[in-house]
């Protein structure tokens, strides 16, 4: 039997069907350009040796899918929104002024066009560049940013976590704006070619906010983007950072198709819990064992996570959250061989 | 008699009930309660509560921030009555930050948060505090302890970079060096001479009391 393409095995595996092997998505942008030799900061600015460099990562790697991204969308947005940036000589770009420092600053805040606003042409060129390069056989995953995070952007984090308190309904505008802000982003990325919208929403994790405070201020605005996302016919992921175990069952219900989990949540408690609902996305540790880690480490818990909840066809192998910039290749190569060598179904 | 007052101040501190709290702290001064009181049995007792909580799972940050803003409003009101006893009990001076290139607040300010209320006089430098900031901060405060933060892989290297500055500046044997954040560990610690590393902000105030004598071990 031939084998399988990456699209072709992680759709299948999305149809509920079951493919060859389990499928190996490392989250992994700005760690391949070890590979190709580009600058960290010389990429943000040139869609060609971004693309360049993610191309290379699954040729050179063979992992089953490609995110198209570098720096943090939720970065991007901020920057199209208003927000002052500021660029540091050896890392990505950080919000160095928020744009909302005051209820009445949200009307001047307009919903970013993917086209025209900030540096996101950039990035929908670069999503075309892959797009064009890898035709239908690798799959592409891209970010947009979970609305929550996104207005921890715009007014700050802690100005916002006293705001749920203080004035929830300053919050509920901002995040009606963020909202509309993430969900034309995805369309766009969806419209370029992305076949998976990955919303990721590191601020509303449960290591930060309550279940209740999720359930108020998160759950509602990421169903809206799956709900928008799965419309128009693609696929819609959550990745929420930290501790989750407490509100994996509202992130399940926030009608997406996938969930990526972190190392601090325990897979097989998850599966118990919600791998009828969802597939699994995870959840190697990416600092002990990716960056830090031996070759033979990562395909032990490799394989200690196939073996436990990637039986059923309802998983995917990935790192618990972005694949740090200098994490040494063989890790990735490791965890790419335990899928091909324990991930096999019968 | 006079601590009804006291105790009240504490739970609306942990009910997050700023006006609340803001209303009560003058009475109690009004009352004669001394403001060194009000902020260690009232104020600080509240926020500890908190944070024990936070620790736990069972309270989170916009309480945890709320109760960091009341505490500073209110402060603002005591200071006039607070200034006499000032440093006289404090524990110990750190100079805190986020190491440059990194803009990460949350985990550096709950820590900075915690050692104010453990009784350290605490100078937060906030973000994207650069080696020389940092040196220069402590030889003018005469700090005991520097602690950094760093929450990206490519930032935690700056902590080595303070540090070989506070050699170079012949400052190594007075001030102390405690690091922490995600990507930290105790290896990564030791591998750049810290003195201490604490994985979340109880180990944090416990290894500033061990460094600064407060405490043994």
């Amino acid at each position: 039997m031939p084998s399988l393409t990456p699209f072709q095995r992680v759709m299948s595996l999305l149809r509920g069907e079951q493919p060859d092997r389990v499928p190996v998505i490392p989250q992994i942008t700005y760690t391949t350009a070890q590979i190709t030799g580009v600058g960290l900061v010389e990429a943000l600015h040139s869609p060609e040796k971004t693309a360049e460099a993610l191309l290379a990562g699954q040729r050179e790697l063979g992992y089953d899918a490609i995110y198209v991204g570098w720096e943090s969308s939720f970065n991007l947005l901020a920057e199209a929104m208003g927000c002052t940036m500021r660029f540091p000589k050896d890392s990505v770009p950080q919000v160095a002024d928020h744009i909302v420092k005051s209820p009445n600053d949200i009307d001047k805040v307009a919903i970013p066009d993917p086209h025209s606003s900030g540096r996101l042409p950039l990035h929908m060129e670069m999503v075309k560049l892959v797009k064009d390069a890898v035709n239908c056989d690798v799959p592409l995953f891209a970010y947009t940013p979970g609305p929550f995070t996104l207005a921890g952007q715009l007014a700050g984090v802690n100005a916002l976590m006293v705001a749920t308190i203080r004035n929830p309904e300053f919050v509920s505008t901002l995040l009606s704006l963020t909202t509309k802000a993430s969900m034309r982003y995805a369309l766009a990325n969806v419209e370029a070619g992305v076949n998976v919208i990955v919303t990721a929403d590191p601020t509303a994790s449960g290591s930060l906010i309550s279940p209740k405070t999720f359930a108020t201020f998160a759950a509602p605005h990421l169903t809206q983007i799956a709900k928008a996302v799965t419309r128009v016919g693609s696929i819609a992921s959550l990745h929420i950072c930290g501790k989750t175990a407490m509100i994996l069952d509202q992130m399940a219900s926030t009608e997406v198709q996938i969930l990526e989990l972190d190392h601090l949540v325990d897979m097989q408690e998850a599966q118990e819990h919600i791998g009828q609902q969802v597939i699994l996305m995870g959840n190697l540790n990416p600092t002990e064992l990716l960056l830090n880690g031996t070759p033979a480490e990562v395909e032990a818990a490799a394989k200690w996570c196939i073996e436990t909840v990637g039986q059923d066809g309802r998983f995917i192998l990935s790192s618990g959250c972005e694949v740090p910039p200098l994490t040494p290749l063989n890790n990735i190569r490791a965890m790419v061989a335990a899928a091909e060598k324990y991930g096999q179904f019968s | 008699m006079g601590n009804e007052i006291i105790d009240e101040i504490r739970e609306e501190m942990i009910n997050c009930q700023t006006e609340r709290v803001l209303n009560l702290v003058p009475k109690a001064i009004d009352q004669g309660i001394d403001a060194t009181t009000i902020v260690n049995q009232g104020l600080t007792a509240g926020i500890r509560v908190l944070g024990d909580r936070f620790e736990k799972g069972e309270a989170y940050l916009p309480e945890l921030a709320v109760a960091a803003e009341t505490m500073k409003q209110a402060l603002e009101f005591l200071e006039p009555h607070l200034a006499k006893s000032q440093d006289e009990d404090a524990l110990g001076t750190i100079v805190i930050g986020t190491v440059q290139g990194d803009i990460h607040d949350i985990g550096k300010s709950i820590v900075a948060t915690m050692l104010t209320v453990a009784g350290f006089t605490v100078y937060d430098l906030g973000v994207e505090v650069t080696p020389a900031q940092f040196v220069s901060k402590a030889r003018e405060v005469n700090a005991d302890i520097i602690a950094m933060s760093a929450l990206l892989t490519t930032t935690m290297d700056r902590m080595q970079e303070t540090i070989e500055l506070l050699k170079t500046e012949k400052l190594d044997q007075r001030v102390k060096i405690m690091v922490g954040g995600a990507p930290v560990s105790q290896d990564f610690a030791d591998s750049i001479g810290a003195d201490g590393y604490g994985v979340d902000f109880n180990q944090a105030v416990k290894i500033a009391k061990r460094l600064t004598g407060a405490t043994e071990g």
